[in-house]
């Protein structure tokens, strides 16, 4: 059947084109396998944002515990309800939360500033950390500190994407508003205005990817 | 309908990569973007438009899918996306890859949505060995950072080699 027909290579468009299509989280992971170049294009930050857009994967939720003194810290949980969606509506269900979200310094006090394409924006003992809690293969990366950040209200800070210019936006309590487009290093600031965001338990659709700010 | 009558006797020629020539309606020839763009652009002066990355066998199927597309009014929707599941099916890999490749090349995006996805449905259970023999891509991971990628995703991999 197949020797009739010569199998050309496909560029990578058509590559990301196809990887882009897979109809579960697992799937795409297990492609990142394959070869180097289809582990680079599925960890594009485009990539998270291509699949999410699309939505036609089954969202993940994340679960947030407090810490509980010094031996239990604050932990995520995701879960997956490709694998719990019949689970869910059962009582007594027993679910499986696949992994944690890596917190650099266990034991500190843990928030959640908000989440967009999937990344997930916290606030750990005075860090912003960025991370990626679906493919979960690099540390997360801990944003620059910003000047005078923590003067004002922590419970006013937002995180966001903005469509329309094509950056994260992070918002400090003050209202001042900085932003980073894919790939490029650092945060430009702070004007004024708001970010729509999305706030606490999260639907984070797809796979993401590390946005490599 | 209207246009087509108003088209009836524009008509334009493609040639496959093997040398052999399409006589396609411009209206069917519009569902690609690339050849509405040469159309506008009158690049299209010439008799032939020659399309050299596509094969004659694959061009065929693609002008199969434009003009069922191109003559079907919106109200048969239904009657398109049974046509473009039957197109598809018992195709092999080897065709799909083509499509798609043409697909890409034309700009005709409907195609290259069912083809690409296609292909994604069907590799998805497949175990990484066996989609780089169908991708022919080659492994070039080292052992041990291929360990790490399977390690990093350990649940991914749960009841695959």
């Amino acid at each position: 059947m197949a020797a009739t027909t010569t199998i050309s290579k496909l560029p990578d468009d058509v590559i990301f084109d196809i990887l882009v299509r897979m109809p579960d989280i697992k799937s795409v992971i297990r492609c990142k396998r394959v070869c180097k170049k289809w582990r680079k294009l599925i960890l594009l930050p485009c990539f998270a944002k291509s699949q999410s857009s699309r939505g036609s994967l089954p969202p993940s939720l994340i679960f947030y515990g407090p810490p509980d003194g010094p031996t239990n810290p604050a932990r995520f949980g995701i879960l997956d309800l490709d694998d719990n969606l019949d689970r869910l509506g059962c009582q007594n269900a027993t679910l499986t939360f696949r992994s944690e979200i890596y917190i650099p310094r266990e034991g500190y006090k843990v928030r959640v500033i908000g989440a967009c394409n999937g990344l997930v924006c916290l606030d750990v003992d005075k860090d912003i950390v960025v991370c990626n809690p679906i493919l979960q293969e690099r540390p997360p990366f801990v944003l620059p500190k910003l000047p005078h950040v923590f003067s004002s209200s922590r419970s006013r800070f937002g995180f966001g994407f903005s469509p329309s210019s094509d950056e994260y936006k992070w918002q400090n309590g003050g209202g001042s508003i900085y932003s980073s487009s894919d790939g490029s290093g650092g945060w430009r600031g702070g004007g004024g205005g708001r970010v729509v965001m999305t706030m606490m338990v999260v639907a984070a659709r797809g796979v993401v990817a590390v946005v490599e700010w | 309908m209207a246009s087509s009558i108003e088209n009836n006797n524009e008509k334009l020629t493609l040639k496959s990569s093997d040398g052999e020539e399409f006589l396609v309606e411009k209206h069917v020839a519009l569902q690609s973007t690339l050849l509405q763009n040469m159309l506008d652009s009158d690049c299209s002066s010439a008799d032939v438009i020659p399309l050299p990355k596509i094969d004659a066998r694959t061009l065929a199927l693609v002008l199969g899918y434009c003009k069922k597309h191109a003559d079907a009014s919106s109200s048969k929707q239904g009657e398109l996306n049974s046509f473009d599941s039957e197109f598809l099916k018992d195709m092999d890999m080897g065709a799909l890859f083509n499509l798609v490749l043409a697909a890409n090349f034309m700009e005709i995006k409907g195609l290259l949505d069912i083809a690409a996805q296609k292909i994604a449905d069907t590799i998805k259970d497949k175990p990484h060995q066996e989609v780089r023999e169908i991708f022919h891509v080659e492994n070039d991971y080292t052992p041990e950072e291929e360990a790490a990628v399977r390690e990093e995703n350990r649940w991914a991999f749960e009841g695959f080699p």
